[in-house]
């Protein structure tokens, strides 16, 4: 719905493992934990809240939750969560979420997985700016690329 | 090649910004989608011209430019008598960067979970 496409991410991986597999490696939080570099509290439920503890070497420590909507296995899990901040002392509960659906489709040697994130567009640009603020990379072509797009949109 | 990593939060670590900004729903209108759109080949345009085509009314279209200028997404510049509205791009490009690097981020997981499910023996 974003012509300006600043509202969704979407990725798409096909993996050689079964779908059962896959979803496990999703959906089983120990399994999880592996890949997303996180340590967990709890398990992954319809309407459970879990707490994430990061131990990515940028962040380690970094805690977070999210919460879970879907499970509908094998094929489509999905939370929300506050993405791209967290302030000390703030209480970001009344926050918009982005919304994570990860959906399994069995595939050609093997299950594609395809991975969205939606609803930046709720999210205030300064949480965004936090984002970035990190980043140390050249992004001058991303504004062609938006201002090509929202030219298109036109 | 990982040396230095752009991070936001959950996956990596998140500078911290506080605020009360207004949100950027802004652009989750048509119309102020295509005002939007319009005013991205940069040139500066009149609400005359800005409503020219437009199927809602000069008050609207009025209406919806103070919409994206409270977001800071547009603003308003006087050209003697006629005001002229331009984009501002440095927020829709952050909000692009934005993504790109939480996108790059997913992508790095998802790499990691490649990793981890074909590494194992294949049963089958």
């Amino acid at each position: 719905m974003s012509a300006t496409g600043t509202n969704k991410i979407e990725r798409q991986i096909l993996l050689r493992a079964s779908r059962e597999r896959v979803w496990q490696a999703i959906t089983d939080i120990a399994e999880f934990s592996k890949w997303f570099l996180v340590e967990s509290e709890g398990a992954f439920a319809p309407g459970a809240r879990v707490h994430l503890i990061s131990t990515h070497e940028a962040c380690p420590g970094e805690s977070f939750f999210v919460f879970v909507e879907e499970m509908d296995a094998p094929r489509k899990f999905s939370w929300r969560w506050h993405p791209g901040m967290k302030e000390a002392g703030v209480d970001y509960h009344d926050e918009p979420t982005t919304l994570v659906v990860f959906l399994l489709e069995e595939a050609q040697g093997g299950t594609l997985l395809t991975v969205t994130e939606s609803g930046f567009d709720q999210i205030s640009l300064t949480r965004r700016a936090g984002v970035l603020k990190q980043n140390t990379g050249g992004w001058e072509f991303m504004l062609k690329q938006i201002e090509s797009y929202v030219g298109q949109a036109a | 090649m990982s040396a230095r990593r752009p991070s936001a939060r959950r996956f990596g670590g998140g500078p911290e910004i506080l605020s009360s900004v207004p949100v950027f729903a802004a652009l989750g209108d048509e119309t102020r989608l295509r005002l939007v759109a319009r005013l991205c080949a940069g040139e500066p345009l009149s609400i005359t011209q800005l409503s020219s085509g437009a199927e809602v009314t000069r008050q609207a279209i009025t209406k919806h430019l103070h919409v994206l200028a409270r977001a800071g997404v547009v603003r308003g510049a006087r050209e003697g008598r006629q005001q002229l509205w331009l984009l501002e791009p440095r927020p829709l490009r952050e909000a692009r960067r934005c993504l790109e690097l939480i996108g790059r981020q997913w992508d790095e997981a998802l790499g990691r979970l490649k990793t981890l499910l074909e590494s194992e023996t294949p049963s089958e």
